[in-house]
């Protein structure tokens, strides 16, 4: 049947593990556009190039839920010994999904009184998809 | 010295000056020029080429044609389909040196950078030569 998506649909998993208290997340998807115009032409043609992705996920700071995050942005394999160099993650909606290999490159933690404290977190993807299902 | 064609590929960029006359000058002190011209014909006429994001077989044509050029008294020579391309009428004879005594060879070997997986962009550079008497 079909259906609108929606925010309460979305969910997210690091390393096969739901991340709780997410309320947010994003993808951008680019492709790079090589030019191939030629001095006979006089409208520019383009061909694809490198593909990338990038984007974020917002998480809410109750109990531990976005610690195992910080860890993998900073990189702290003391406090957590399975930290690689990129992390599993995967996006999803309903029954759908986005699953890919990725850098943390940044948290933003925010206190703010009169708000929930949450984090912010950006990656980069690396490598292609590894499955998706749109 | 025979002709070797360019591959049929038209550039994506081209900058062409069309050399120096053979010439000493000198200078009094005065500032007064006097010039001693050896030769009616100019020389060193310099052509640059970019080819952007071809593909790896074409830039492989351009280093054969380096190869098929420069391995023998040889010269490149182009046409207005692949490098005098886009070119009016009047400039062509001028990137082709048919209005000249100057052959083109390669001044220095193509440059192949890797853009992705099967596209390069290549980089020539081409000198216009006398013929030897």
């Amino acid at each position: 049947m079909a259906k609108y998506y929606a925010g309460q649909d979305g969910s997210v998993e690091l390393g096969g593990v739901a991340v709780a208290k997410v309320v947010q997340w994003s993808l951008t998807a680019n492709t790079d556009a090589l030019e191939v115009t030629v001095l006979n032409e006089d409208v520019r043609t383009f061909t694809t190039g490198v593909r990338t992705a990038s984007g974020a996920l917002t998480v809410l700071y109750y109990d531990d839920a976005p610690v195992k995050l910080l860890n993998q942005v900073n990189q702290d394999t003391t406090a957590d010994s399975s930290i690689t160099a990129t992390a599993r993650l995967k996006l999803k909606f309903d029954d759908k999904f986005l699953e890919f290999d990725a850098v943390l490159t940044s948290a933003e933690l925010a206190c703010v009184v009169g708000e929930v404290m949450r984090v912010n977190v950006n990656y980069t993807m690396s490598g292609d998809f590894t499955s998706k299902s749109l | 010295m025979a002709a070797v064609s360019f591959p049929a590929l038209v550039p994506s960029s081209r900058s062409y000056t069309p050399g120096v006359f053979p010439e000493q000058q000198f200078q009094a002190q005065n500032g007064a020029v006097v010039r001693v011209r050896y030769g009616n014909q100019r020389y060193s006429s310099s052509l640059s080429l970019t080819f952007a994001n071809i593909t790896d077989a074409n830039a492989a044509l351009i280093l054969q044609n380096f190869v098929d050029v420069m391995d023998d008294d040889n010269y490149a020579e182009f046409t207005t389909s692949n490098v005098a391309a886009g070119a009016s009428t009047d400039l062509v004879p001028w990137i082709r040196e048919t209005n000249s005594l100057l052959k083109w060879k390669y001044a220095e070997p193509p440059s192949v950078t890797s853009v992705k997986p099967g596209l390069s962009t290549v980089t020539c550079e081409f000198i216009g030569e006398l013929e030897g008497a």
